[in-house]
């Protein structure tokens, strides 16, 4: 390769290895992969903060992933330089089969930041404002405007100045023209944080029926209840790294225990564990193996059993552990 | 080209204010020569012209500088830039918004001026190369605001593009392609009917190549801060 060709190629991909992955997640369909991405920030006096360090994530099609991380923990950085908005100091990355920054894949992404700012004129005007910077055309721009002011209940306030809005409508409004464009991935950076549980409500509804389409979800969120909720697949992350990562369901999965709820007993059966009182009712644990014979057990000593659920932790008790455990392994001495 | 029209009409209704304030002072200021019985004296027109067209060249050289501040730090840039906008896109869309500025700004000049000493054929071929003399100037001007804030503080930005825009006027004789602006509103008369189409050229010319170079540096700059 000639060097001028070769240093062309390089200054649009960033490195050879940057252009075939954005080739090879065209083919697997990864809509967002970060590859050892890290961003350093250098104050005036030249003291230096890493926002992220080799961090690395990779998305597929359909899924809805849960971001979560404590304050500072670099998920905006994150999701600024997947959008192009920041440089990266070291490291690639593709989004919907494109490096970071490329025009083409931003008109197939819906954006929702954690403050929502827009130009002071009226809701309507502010969807088809976004919409036409994202190619969306007439008639369909009026069609797709009104049925998105309807799904975020602003079909009164449509023609209201937004400077006059409050700050649940306004994230309504972001939601809605992130939405305008019909995107394949959907970035949203604490989306709820201002809602009402009403339009917490219909929002992870308008979520879910925007996954059901085939479409993908990016979720930064410290909303942890509707993380568990909503969510495929969650990724922790800490000081600009990864820390833990995977399904839900596994995540939450704290073992192969039962919790077995009962009442009209006195004490728990034997070799069942954690028992204690309920509003009146006997709660106790066991595990898979030993759940039929303590049921078998309740009943034969005249109890009821009202529920058998499996025993798992909420994601706020998970967020906690994993946090405090990646805090102190920092703090350990080498 | 949507994009570009849409972010340009978008920075003329952020500065409506400030266009309707400045639409107005040729008038206001017209209002204190103005007299029922007689025109007012070309002399006194033609140094009030040469005032007002300094004072919209400077007006855009603090308007452009301050546009990328006022929208990083607004977060509208965000949501902007995070469509399918470039770079490119947002500045020609940001110095297209001044170009209406300036077109509305200078025709009210000349309507004033036109108000003041009366329709004639010698009076508006003189205001109308004061229209494009003075549109011309203020471009240059506001490109290389623009270009200087991408990289430096916005009132920085602004002071620098008026010394290089006002400071040629100073020597005797200044190179056309390091001062395009003195060229353009240099003559001691603003009411002259001669256009430098040289000089128009070189400002359209180098306000492009500004543009180009302010793009290269802007595409390498985060439009965010560390909210974290």
């Amino acid at each position: 390769m000639k060097v001028r060709q070769r240093r062309r190629f390089h200054s649009a991909l960033g490195s050879p290895r940057a252009f075939f992955l954005c080739r090879y997640n065209r083919i697997v369909a990864a809509v967002l992969e970060f590859e050892g991405i890290s961003k350093r920030y250098r104050s005036f006096l030249g003291r230096e903060h890493w926002a992220l360090n080799d961090f690395s994530l990779k998305m597929e099609r359909g899924e809805i992933v849960g971001f979560l991380g404590p304050n500072g923990a670099g998920k905006t950085t994150a999701i600024h330089i997947a959008l192009g908005l920041a440089r990266p100091s070291a490291g690639h990355g593709t989004l919907l089969g494109q490096v970071f920054g490329a025009v083409s894949s931003r008109r197939k992404l819906g954006f929702l930041s954690e403050t929502p700012a827009f130009y002071h004129q009226t809701a309507r005007e502010t969807l088809k404002f976004y919409g036409r910077l994202n190619g969306v055309a007439e008639p369909e721009l009026s069609r797709r405007t009104g049925d998105l002011l309807a799904s975020v209940n602003l079909v009164e306030d449509a023609n209201r100045s937004i400077g006059k809005f409050s700050r649940g409508m306004l994230q309504r409004v972001g939601i809605a023209q992130a939405l305008i464009n019909d995107p394949e991935l959907l970035i949203l950076d604490e989306p709820t944080s201002a809602l009402d549980p009403l339009s917490r409500l219909k929002v992870r509804e308008l979520l879910l029926q925007h996954r059901t389409g085939g479409k993908s979800i990016f979720l930064s969120s410290h909303q942890l209840s509707e993380v568990e909720r909503i969510c495929d697949r969650v990724v922790f992350v800490q000081r600009g790294r990864v820390i833990a990562g995977g399904r839900t369901q596994d995540l939450l999965k704290e073992s192969d225990e039962f919790e077995i709820t009962a009442s009209g007993l006195r004490s728990a059966p034997p070799e069942t564990r954690n028992s204690h009182t309920e509003n009146g009712h006997l709660v106790f644990s066991t595990t898979a193996a030993q759940q039929r014979s303590a049921i078998e057990q309740v009943w034969s000593a005249g109890g009821t059993v009202i529920s058998v659920v499996p025993k798992t932790r909420t994601m706020e008790e998970l967020f906690v552990e994993l946090m405090t455990n990646s805090e102190s392994g920092r703090r350990k001495p080498q | 080209m949507i994009p570009v029209l849409l972010l340009a009409k978008n920075f003329l209704r952020q500065n409506r204010w400030l266009l309707l304030a400045f639409a107005a002072f040729p008038f206001l200021l017209g209002a204190f020569l103005w007299s029922p019985h007689h025109a007012a004296s070309q002399q006194d027109v033609s140094e009030i012209v040469q005032m007002e067209v300094r004072y919209g060249v400077v007006v855009l050289a603090f308007l452009d500088s301050s546009a990328i501040y006022n929208e990083k730090r607004s977060r509208r840039i965000v949501g902007v830039l995070s469509k399918a906008v470039t770079r490119e896109q947002y500045l020609l869309g940001l110095l297209l918004g001044s170009a209406y500025f300036a077109v509305t700004y200078f025709a009210s000049v000349a309507a004033a001026a036109l108000w003041l000493i009366g329709v004639s054929d010698l009076a508006v071929g003189a205001l109308s190369s004061m229209f494009v003399r003075g549109t011309l100037a203020a471009l240059w001007t506001a490109s290389v605001a623009l270009f200087l804030s991408t990289f430096v503080y916005p009132f920085f930005a602004a002071a620098i593009a008026a010394a290089l825009a006002f400071a040629p006027f100073a020597l005797s004789h200044a190179n056309t392609f390091l001062a395009p602006v003195a060229a353009l509103l240099g003559a001691s008369d603003s009411l002259v009917r001669s256009i430098p189409i040289s000089a128009g050229m070189i400002a359209i010319a180098e306000s492009a190549i500004i543009l180009l170079l302010a793009a290269q540096i802007f595409v390498r700059r985060d439009v965010t801060v560390n909210i974290e």
